[in-house]
């Protein structure tokens, strides 16, 4: 028995910058785990702890996704061991055929109580990919989980909405999507950072996994939407009259 | 020549990063400024995540860490604008560890553990800096006991301290070699009082003058060996120095991107003041030097790796981040203009700090002695 994490391995936000135009220059963004995850790898070693279990990571990607930066990112934050599934169908990836590929990866783990996810990736935020993967492996699938705890042999899923807040008991393996504040994650030290590199990492590839055969949904334009440009302005001179500009400033725009 | 972080590195400084976000914020910072209160908080964050037992021995709960690390991370705190946020600690530290005894080692542990400063180093005196030779306060061992006699001055951190890690002078040796030792004395020792001293830089540390009246306190407050204070404190002296340049290199770099930041935005005669050259020149030189400064800091803590000599490059080091430092956070502040010379606005904080810098660990006129002393030597 295990917890499995799904993570992914993409850009760091911080080094993102915006173009004029709207749209985002990643040529200088370093690769790092995205920022959505820490906290499912934080709730699934919570979850794994209380069940006595290990905590296995999973992340797929083209080729170029496996590196010891990469293996030491995810397995300083808590993970047990680590897959990596690489296939030639995510250069391109779109959540279907990623979730194609997490649920042939999962196959390779013999019993597992429950995915852990975090609740959309930091580039595409469609956060699509764990309930495609729940549907795939036929389990219940839960977005929005802002606690799992264990009752007996049973999981029991909190969900706080905006008028509600959900108790619900699972009896068997499911997929669970985390909100951002479900737990907090402990930032990696360096006695983390240098036991992750001594734990396993089992890279599967495409002769492993198998051919991705579903339909797929192709991308075939992209461009940002409008977004209303904010101005900054410092204002000059004493309080009152940087007040004074303030106002005008506000009537200018429209704003008052 | 390798120039990239290892996956190590890289993997700490994130590490590093999101702490700080979570724990040293711009305002977190600004308000420990303004109420001249040091920053445990953080202190005790940078413990429990295992940032403050870097390079302590392993049978303490540390982990061995290389000396370039260690300063890519002082940098990195201090890129935040917080001064003396890291490093200095794990120094203090390894005076007690090397020299203390089980006792003092288990007590200065504790205190960090709680992100307490362990206590502040007694040395300066009102004629004792530089020049060690003219230290007066004086320990008289007498049985069992030791009576601490005399006066410290421009001590950092004295009232937020636990205990004075003090140096003192056995009267009856003459000269300073063998005279001086080092005693880790509980600040609220009878007989010790304190007059703050109301400084102009480095708010988040208390600094004060310290009257020893016939303290008396059991000989077990030795650390080390009698008549070897000096050599023990001297020990950790070019690390120090290190650490220094590595703060210095950080705030530099915050004060760069501050103004740089600032001069992109600030409009004046229709576009920003960062179109004009003479604010391109004033950008471009803070950048050397920052860059400099960066090279200077890891080739030294490369050297210190290597168990190279550094009495010449640390105090190349020490002397040239300081003056740098001040350099760039000055003309940082002339970029922003009067919002620079107001206690809102960072860069001001980083220019008195960073001041302090050419006169602490070290002035930059007694680098220069250091240095110029091993030039000359080396080309004679």
């Amino acid at each position: 028995m295990s917890v499995a994490v799904i993570f992914k391995w993409a850009y760091s936000p911080a080094d993102a910058q915006v173009r004029s135009d709207g749209t985002l220059d990643l040529s200088r963004a370093k690769a790092a785990i995205s920022e959505y995850d820490p906290v499912a790898i934080a709730a699934g070693r919570q979850l794994a702890n209380d069940l006595g279990t290990d905590l296995v990571g999973l992340t797929a990607g083209p080729a170029g996704i496996d590196s010891p930066l990469m293996r030491k990112a995810a397995l300083s934050r808590g993970l047990d061991r680590l897959f990596v599934a690489t296939h030639s169908a995510l250069e391109q990836a779109n959540s279907t055929v990623t979730a194609n590929v997490l649920a042939a990866a999962l196959g390779r783990e013999p019993e597992i109580a429950a995915v852990i996810a975090g609740a959309e990736s930091v580039d595409d935020a469609a956060g699509q990919v764990p309930l495609t993967l729940a549907g795939l492996l036929d389990w219940p699938g839960l977005a929005g989980v802002s606690g799992i705890a264990v009752d007996g042999g049973a999981l029991e899923v909190y969900r706080t909405g905006a008028n509600r807040q959900e108790t619900l008991r699972l009896t068997g393996p499911a997929v669970l999507a985390v909100t951002t504040n479900a737990v907090s994650p402990p930032v990696p030290g360096m006695k983390d950072i240098l036991a992750a590199g001594k734990k396993p990492a089992t890279v599967l590839d495409e002769a492993e996994l198998g051919p991705v055969t579903c339909a797929q949904a192709v991308e075939v334009g992209r461009r940002p939407t409008a977004v209303p440009r904010r101005e900054g302005r410092v204002l000059d001179g004493e309080l009152a009259e940087a007040v004074r500009q303030a106002v005008s400033v506000i009537q200018e725009a429209g704003l008052a | 020549m390798e120039f990239n972080f290892t996956d190590e590195q890289e993997l700490l400084l994130q590490s590093l990063d999101d702490l700080l976000e979570r724990e040293c914020s711009e305002q977190y910072i600004a308000e420990l400024d303004a109420a001249h209160e040091p920053p445990t908080a953080f202190r005790k964050a940078m413990y429990d995540t295992g940032f403050l037992s870097l390079g302590f021995p392993e049978q303490y709960g540390g982990t061995p860490v290389d000396a370039v690390t260690l300063v890519l991370l002082a940098g990195r705190v201090a890129r935040q604008g917080l001064n003396n946020g890291y490093g200095m600690e794990l120094l203090q530290a390894m005076d007690i560890l090397e020299f203390g005894s089980e006792a003092q080692r288990e007590e200065i542990l504790g205190l960090l553990a709680q992100g307490e400063t362990p206590f502040a180093l007694g040395f300066t005196e009102p004629g004792a800096g530089s020049d060690s030779s003219g230290l007066r306060t004086s320990a008289v061992h007498r049985d069992g006991q030791v009576v601490f006699n005399g006066t410290k001055t421009l001590i950092t951190n004295a009232l937020r301290s636990r205990n004075l890690l003090l140096m003192a002078r056995d009267p009856a040796v003459s000269g300073s070699r063998g005279a001086i030792s080092m005693y880790l004395v509980p600040t609220d020792a009878p007989g010790i009082t304190y007059n703050q001293l109301d400084k102009v830089v480095w708010h988040t540390a208390d600094s004060c003058e310290v009257f020893f009246d016939d303290v008396t306190l059991p000989e077990s407050c030795l650390v080390g060996t009698k008549g070897r204070g000096f050599e023990q404190l001297m020990r950790n002296f070019e690390f120090e120095r290190l650490v220094i340049a590595s703060q210095c290199w950080g705030q530099a770099e915050c004060a760069f991107h501050d103004a740089a930041a600032y001069a992109a935005q600030r409009q004046q005669f229709g576009q920003p003041i960062g179109q004009f050259q003479l604010i391109q020149q004033k950008l471009v030189d803070m950048a050397i030097k920052v860059e400099n400064m960066g090279n200077l800091v890891l080739k030294t803590a490369w050297m210190l790796d290597q168990g190279l000599d550094l009495r010449t490059q640390g105090a190349l080091c020490k002397r040239y981040c300081a003056l740098s430092a001040f350099e760039v956070a000055d003309d940082a502040v002339q970029i922003f203009g009067g919002i620079g010379l107001t206690n809102g606005a960072r860069v001001s904080r980083i220019w008195r700090d960073t001041r302090g810098h050419r006169v602490g660990g070290g002035t930059d006129e007694i680098m220069v002695h250091i240095a110029g002393r091993q030039i000359v030597k080396a080309h004679n």
